[in-house]
């Protein structure tokens, strides 16, 4: 099981309630979107980590769907945990442009301002 | 007990958030499985040419709004023959059509000429620090 603890509260509140609202549809999005970028950044403890991560920046950032998933990704190069996979994420950011651009997904992420 | 409840609720649902995350990442991984390299590289050429697209239209946004200012008539308040106030010292210049600090501060500015003309006491108006960006 992966550890959450650098998640604070508020975030897991967040992550929480986003998925419980979204449609079928849009978690299809985010889980084909964290696959293909698992893909890239291979199966194992970091991948997974920086899945979680870039989840966590979507809770930080007031979005509210996890279908702007691939909107956060080029975010990662700004955390330490993403350190040594600068190409890999930004590989995984045109793979991820790509199938929202196939699928015909927003280019700004869905955000609560106030 | 009065703190309990709050308690057991916020262990309820890390438990269910680290249950949650755990089940989507155990999806992804699967999902990922059945990816194939051709899915990836069709994927790809479309985002490669989707984020140069972006690139230049960027290129581009930049271009024209550089154009603009250089070729905008410019509506310029000199502040600095206001000695003593606020702005002293400070020379901005309007963007038409665009909304910015600056074209607030002109605004703003301009009342304040106008109620003074009027040899009213601008009470009412008060200058607030303007950060530009």
């Amino acid at each position: 099981m992966v550890e959450l603890d650098f998640i604070d509260d508020n975030g897991k509140t967040r992550i929480i309630g986003m998925w419980k609202g979204m449609s079928e549809a849009d978690k299809a999005h985010f889980i084909n979107q964290a696959a293909l970028a698992l893909s890239i950044w291979g199966d194992t403890e970091k991948g997974r980590r920086l899945i979680v991560e870039t989840i966590r920046l979507m809770a930080g950032n007031g979005t509210n769907t996890l279908a702007d998933f691939g909107l956060y990704v080029e975010k990662l190069n700004g955390i330490k945990e993403a350190g040594g996979m600068s190409d890999k994420i930004k590989r995984a950011v045109v793979i991820i442009e790509g199938y929202r651009v196939k699928n015909g997904l927003s280019s700004e992420p869905h955000r609560e301002l106030f | 007990m009065a703190t309990a409840a709050p308690q057991k609720k916020k262990r309820e649902e890390e438990t269910d958030l680290r249950v949650t995350i755990n089940q989507w990442l155990e999806m992804i991984s699967e999902s990922r499985k059945g990816i194939a390299a051709a899915d990836i590289g069709k994927f790809e050429a479309i985002g490669k040419k989707s984020l140069e697209g972006k690139e230049k239209q960027q290129v581009a946004a930049a271009e024209e709004t550089k154009k603009r200012q250089e070729s905008a008539p410019a509506s310029r308040l000199d502040m600095s023959t206001k000695p003593g106030r606020a702005l002293n010292r400070i020379v901005v210049e309007r963007r038409p059509g665009e909304e910015t600090y600056v074209n607030r501060m002109i605004d703003l500015a301009e009342q304040f000429e106008l109620a003074a003309q009027e040899q009213r006491k601008p009470k009412d108006v008060k200058f607030r620090k303007f950060v530009e960006g």
